[in-house]
């Protein structure tokens, strides 16, 4: 008896993951890195886009739709310390015009554009849109994201300590997240965050706060409309390391051992995120209609070969 | 749990004497030529077991172990380096571009705050060797068991523990791993098992660092230094770190001549 209804309750378990968990939403697409290039997964398939191996950290931006990656090279090397050149590339994925420019260690895609990641209040009064090259004023904010139509900002103001906030409400406390990993959905209705004891949280103007269980790592949160998270997690496999964005199952000569990132999903409700991919990081939530555009872009380079 | 890490006292030690009753292992690296005191490899602390501190008998004359303070300094050091978007450094220990630290490997991250507390270490080196040879026979003191502020070292990995449970089982320390750059590991998270699993190789060190100046006692050697040897003392001085960088970089059986050829003159 006991055991029928233990059995129950596991079916009816995953009876609400299968209706809540990812992958039910076919429109659901998203883009990673998996061993140093982007791969995209749409509609149940995966597709890698770039067969570069170099690529350190990406963004796609759904309207206009762009990629932007960056990769780096070392300038200067001594016994303990190196200096590099980082450099993004700039897609333009509808008329395929690439574009790149230098400096920006790391950019995010967010306030419609694609921005580099850096304190805007330290570098004046405002930060560029890398696609329009136009100037994003930013409010009094130091750390900030904004919905794709500018309505919505979340972010850090000096005046008001280290708390995330928006338009006056109180997001996250200060000291509990970092400056450098929160997301606002396109449409400005999720905040994800990492809280107290680096927890991934998700903020809703609707629900107020959630946390997860657990956290994700340095990457940055990806959350959409409906609330869906992506991180980047360990899984607890050993993984070998060619380069922090570089890693596999497989030993290869210069690979140091840490442990695997896969893609984790998480919404609220679910006490647990959930890990989708096996291997992969930084991961992106992006449109259909974007999705498709990088594959028409991946088969394009693979009639031209990448430089 | 961990029961690799107990039973690591190295000597042993009569409390009627107040000595030791077998030699300090470290032999010649516990040996301070310009203090006689040091010569004799049964003497604790520099005969000062009152004020000084060094239980495992691993520090070499002149250093004891970090008080409670510098371990708290070392914690507050590696915390700052915590959600700073900072990466992991794969070609060096430090990347820095613009005037800023992009990237840190997990051995820059203990020096950074290892030199917060009078301890030069611009010789580190890569956590899977020095942390095995030099740097560990002469200014790290193998410890019984973990505490907050110690250093953690994995084979190929080294971090400082900023939590453990009553039990004594480290609970998180705070690493630059190659996945994640500058971050906490918690080991009581349930789904930490790749850690959890690596932790049967781990091994606690504490730092030794310059002890104070005894009154009315000749003044202890300086603190490791990097370059030309600093604090009066030539570069071949056992305990710089130019000498044991030389001697970290020279053949095996050569290193051994070195090392017998100073035990014996010091020995005399």
């Amino acid at each position: 008896m006991r055991s029928a209804a233990g059995s129950t309750c596991r079916i009816a378990a995953l009876a609400f993951l299968a209706v809540s968990g990812f992958g039910q939403n076919q429109q659901e697409c998203f883009a990673f890195l998996l061993r140093a290039d982007i791969s995209v997964v749409c509609g149940g398939k995966t597709v890698q886009v770039t067969h570069r191996g170099n690529i350190e950290r990406f963004v796609v931006s759904d309207e206009p739709p762009s990629l932007a990656y960056t990769t780096s090279r070392i300038t200067r090397r001594s016994a303990t310390t190196t200096s590099s050149q980082f450099t993004t590339t700039i897609v333009n994925l509808a008329s395929g015009a690439v574009n790149t420019v230098g400096g920006s260690r790391s950019v995010v895609s967010t306030c419609g554009g694609i921005l580099p990641m850096e304190d805007a209040e330290r570098s004046g009064s405002g930060t560029h849109d890398l696609l329009t090259g136009k100037e994003v004023m930013t409010g009094g904010y130091n750390w900030f994201r904004c919905s794709s139509d500018r309505k919505i900002v979340v972010g850090t103001m000096k005046q008001a300590g280290d708390d995330l906030r928006s338009d006056g409400i109180k997001v996250a406390p200060g000291g509990d997240f970092s400056v450098y990993q929160f997301d606002i959905s396109p449409d400005g209705s999720h905040v994800a965050y990492y809280g107290d004891r680096h927890a991934l949280c998700e903020f809703s103007f609707r629900n107020g706060t959630e946390c997860a269980d657990r956290g994700g790592t340095a990457d940055l949160p990806s959350v959409n409309g409906s609330g869906g998270v992506l991180v980047a997690v360990g899984t607890g496999q050993g993984c070998y390391y060619k380069a922090p964005y570089d890693f596999s199952l497989r030993q290869t000569p210069g690979t140091t051992e840490d442990e695997c990132l896969g893609i984790g999903y998480w919404k609220p409700g679910f006490k647990s995120i959930q890990i989708i991919q096996p291997l992969g990081r930084d991961p992106h939530w992006i449109e259909p209609q974007t999705a498709g555009l990088l594959e028409a872009w991946a088969t394009h380079l693979a009639v031209k070969p990448q430089k | 749990m961990y029961d690799g890490f107990r039973n690591m006292d190295q000597r042993y030690y009569s409390s009627g004497t107040g000595s030791f009753t077998t030699p300090d292992p470290l032999g010649i690296g516990a040996v301070n030529p310009q203090n006689p005191t040091s010569w004799n490899k049964y003497v604790y602390v520099l005969d000062d077991p009152v004020n000084r501190n060094d239980p495992m008998g691993l520090c070499p004359p002149g250093y004891v172990e970090a008080d409670s303070t510098q371990l708290a300094s070392i914690v507050s050091t590696v915390d700052s380096y915590l959600d700073k978007g900072i990466g992991y450094d794969k070609n060096g220990h430090y990347d820095v571009t613009n005037g800023q630290l992009n990237a840190i490997d997990c051995s820059g991250l203990v020096s950074q705050a290892l030199a917060g507390i009078a301890y030069s270490s611009t010789n580190f080196k890569q956590a899977s060797t020095t942390f095995t040879t030099s740097q560990t026979s002469s200014l790290f003191n193998a410890d019984s068991s973990f505490q907050v502020g110690d250093i953690i070292w994995f084979p190929g990995h080294v971090g400082i523990v900023t939590g453990v449970d009553a039990s004594g089982n480290v609970a998180s320390f705070v690493g630059s791993q190659t996945s994640t750059g500058p971050a906490v590991v918690d080991l009581t998270d349930k789904t930490k098992t790749y850690w959890q699993s690596r932790m049967k190789g781990a091994k606690a060190y504490k730092p030794c660092v310059p002890a104070p100046v005894l009154a009315g006692g000749g003044a202890p050697p300086s603190g490791p230094t990097g370059g030309g040897g600093g604090g009066g003392y030539p570069w071949w001085y056992p305990y710089t770190e130019s000498f044991l960088y030389w001697l970290d970089s020279i053949p095996v059986g050569d290193k051994e001549w070195v090392t017998s050829s100073i035990s014996y003159e010091m020995e005399d």
